[in-house]
């Protein structure tokens, strides 16, 4: 399969009065079509600022600092704003957290929908609202004509995040990214919002790129993970390989911190010490050497790279779990 | 030992076999007005229609459910920061409900709350200090003295140092907030205490370090919990027995292991496979039970069974009779009419 999306070496800075945050310090990731990579990690690990930076969408003071950005192979980085307002919403559909902030609450359901359209397309405004009711009624609206005169406000927020889903979806992009797309929603409504995902990744054949800081939902729905901690990527595997055989200490220690459903509650989590580094600050040469249990001075005096050390299985650790003594 | 310690061993004589919490038929109803001068009643949200629940000393009672399901409600009256419409809740023995303010005001100091958000739950402009202090002052507990004293010995127990007395709440990330957070709602000696979505604010990586320090702070004073949370797997992992709740209801209490591998109401089952489990093997073999459709409205509740509209087994049973709670096993209860395996007895429990 050809790769929708190859990052390489991405360093994504933002500017601060005073400092500079790292945000994202050299990511290399590749999708393929049809095929879901999980980007996993916790707030303020770079994860949601990789995304942004493939439609540069950047926040003040962010900028693209080092790397390549492809999209079915065209490099974005040198496209112009006005380019690159061709490529969001044509050749990449987007779905965040919060489906409120996505809608315009002043315009109704049916418009939103077809504004892409119009704006991308040749269509009228009858075409629009008919393709717009079809897009509705594919992902799962319950009487999707009637919606199309609704407001965000008279939906609930599975609803609404179905519209979110279907104004990402009507110009029938080659990249999903959705950053989030279920935390904000009732369990019961996020297990329905991610089949609903996964089935229309399937009909399109989308890549798509699936940002959570939840493992569950990596497991369930990814094809592969790659886990980001301080601006980097620590591992990266398909992802029954990751959850068998995870390598990196930090995604051991995370599995192990996190209570499961199906095991029994007498054995105490693993508390994972301190908070992740400032990215304001110089980096240590292992970026999670100050919480890790197997630290030793070698993780102090140099940085682990990055390296593919099974076929497809790329971990950044000196005392990688399961490998030799640890 | 200071003042408030000194409280806290003469408080802590409780019965061990009478429960420390009894809620009985708690009923919560906001007034839906609409007009905005005249403010005319037409209708109202029934966030908690009948809720009864005990929690012995010493437990951990688990509240989960989706948004909108009267958990937080519950909890507020718990804590008396809302009122209820009617029922009761004892707090070792004594109804709450039928207190004057000024002994309610006396009785929040068994009863305390630790906040989802601790962003928005501690004050910006106050120090670690002032805000540990308050409650204690509030409460008229021991000398300025003897509150210092305390303030040091909760920011021990919750794990932070003694200079963060004298720093402000923006200066901490968001698990130390949460841990100050914990140590107010100690500042008082409270015997139980409410914890609503304790750590759903907080990042994966940080979340155990707190469930942790909870279960260590629940050994240390005998503490007796209830944790509100959407999360199940959260609440199992720290609740001796969950209630599961549904549009207003309890529709199911049990273990933890009992609703996980047993469960009895068709939502519990349905709430229970709509986890994700951070393990594709279990993931990939999962049968997916999710609900039809959407949570319905609370403001019209359906009638008979909450669940029904969106119920793979209802009958028309379910549209005319509300389903009443019958025994499961032993400490498990649930309310269906077509329950996925038979009940214990013919009882109401």
């Amino acid at each position: 399969m050809p790769n929708v999306l190859e990052i390489d070496g991405l360093k994504t800075h933002i500017r601060l009065t005073r400092s500079t945050v790292r945000a994202v310090d050299g990511v290399s990731l590749h999708i393929a079509e049809g095929e879901t990579l999980g980007l996993v990690g916790e707030s303020g690990c770079g994860k949601s600022m990789t995304a942004m930076s493939i439609i540069k969408l950047l926040p003040p003071g962010g900028s693209i600092v080092h790397g390549t950005i492809k999209l079915n192979g065209r490099d974005l980085i040198p496209l112009t704003d006005r380019e690159m307002r061709k490529v969001r919403g044509l050749e990449v559909g987007m779905v965040f957290q919060d489906p409120m902030t996505s809608l315009n609450p002043t315009m109704t359901i049916g418009r939103q929908v077809a504004e892409a359209l119009r704006i991308h397309g040749e269509v009228g405004d009858a075409e629009a609202a008919e393709r717009a009711a079809g897009v509705l009624d594919l992902v799962g609206m319950p009487r999707p004509r009637e919606r199309l005169a609704d407001y965000p406000h008279q939906l609930s927020g599975g609803l609404r995040q179905r519209a979110v889903i279907a104004m990402a979806l009507v110009c029938r992009p080659k990249l999903l990214i959705a950053d989030e797309p279920t935390t904000a929603l009732d369990v019961t409504i996020q297990a329905q919002i991610l089949d609903l995902l996964d089935s229309l990744r399937g009909e399109l054949k989308m890549g798509m790129l699936l940002i959570t800081h939840d493992m569950g939902v990596i497991a369930g729905r990814a094809d592969r993970v790659a886990v980001m901690y301080a601006g980097k990527i620590a591992e990266e595997a398909e992802t029954t390989t990751l959850f068998q055989r995870m390598r990196h200490r930090y995604t051991e220690a995370l599995v192990e911190a996190i209570p499961r459903l199906d095991h029994a509650a007498e054995r105490e989590l693993y508390s994972i010490p301190g908070l992740p580094p400032d990215l304001t600050t110089e980096m240590p040469a292992c970026r999670f050497v100050a919480r890790c249990r197997h630290a030793t001075v070698l993780c102090h005096a140099e940085e682990p790279i990055l390296i593919e050390h099974e076929p497809g299985h790329l971990y950044a650790c000196h005392h990688p779990a399961g490998v030799g003594v640890a | 030992m200071t003042q408030a310690q000194a409280d806290a061993t003469m408080t802590n004589g409780t019965d061990a076999t009478l429960p420390f919490l009894d809620v009985r038929n708690l009923v919560k109803e906001f007034p839906v007005t609409r007009g905005a001068v005249l403010q005319r009643r037409v209708g109202s949200v029934h966030a908690v229609s009948g809720v009864s629940f005990q929690v012995m000393p010493g437990e951990t009672f688990g509240l989960v459910g989706e948004s909108g399901c009267g958990k937080t409600t519950t909890g507020r009256m718990i804590v008396a920061l809302e009122r209820p419409t009617s029922g009761a809740i004892l707090i070792d023995g004594d109804n709450i409900v039928a207190m004057s303010p000024r002994q309610t005001r006396r009785r929040r100091r068994d009863a305390q709350m630790m906040f989802q958000d601790p962003y928005a739950s501690l004050d910006p402009r106050m120090r670690v200090l002032t805000i540990l202090r308050e409650p204690m002052a509030i409460q008229r507990m021991g000398t300025r003295r003897e509150q210092y004293a305390r303030a040091l010995e909760l920011l021990n127990d919750v794990g932070l140092s003694r200079n963060a007395l004298e720093r402000y709440p923006h200066e901490f990330s968001g698990g130390q907030r949460q841990r100050i957070g914990l140590a107010r709602a100690l500042a008082v000696n409270p015997r139980l205490v409410v914890a609503d979505e304790p750590v759903s604010a907080l990042d994966v990586s940080i979340r155990s370090q707190i469930l942790n320090l909870m279960n260590r702070l629940q050994q240390k004073y005998g503490l007796t919990y209830v944790i509100i949370s959407h999360d199940l797997s959260v609440v199992k992992y720290m609740s001796d027995r969950i209630g599961v709740m549904y549009l207003g209801k309890l529709v199911e209490i049990g273990s933890g292991e009992e609703l996980y591998s047993n469960p009895a109401h068709p939502y519990t089952e349905a709430l229970v496979s709509a986890i994700p489990i951070p393990d594709p093997e279990v993931e990939r073999h999962k049968a997916y039970r999710t609900p039809l459709g959407e949570l319905p409205s609370a403001v019209h509740p359906p009638s008979g069974c909450r669940f029904r509209t969106r119920c793979p087994r209802a009958q028309p049973v379910c549209v005319e009779s509300e389903p009443l709670l019958r025994s499961f096993g032993p400490k498990h209860v649930a309310a269906c009419h077509f329950p996925l395996r038979p009940p214990r007895e013919e009882t109401v429990a």
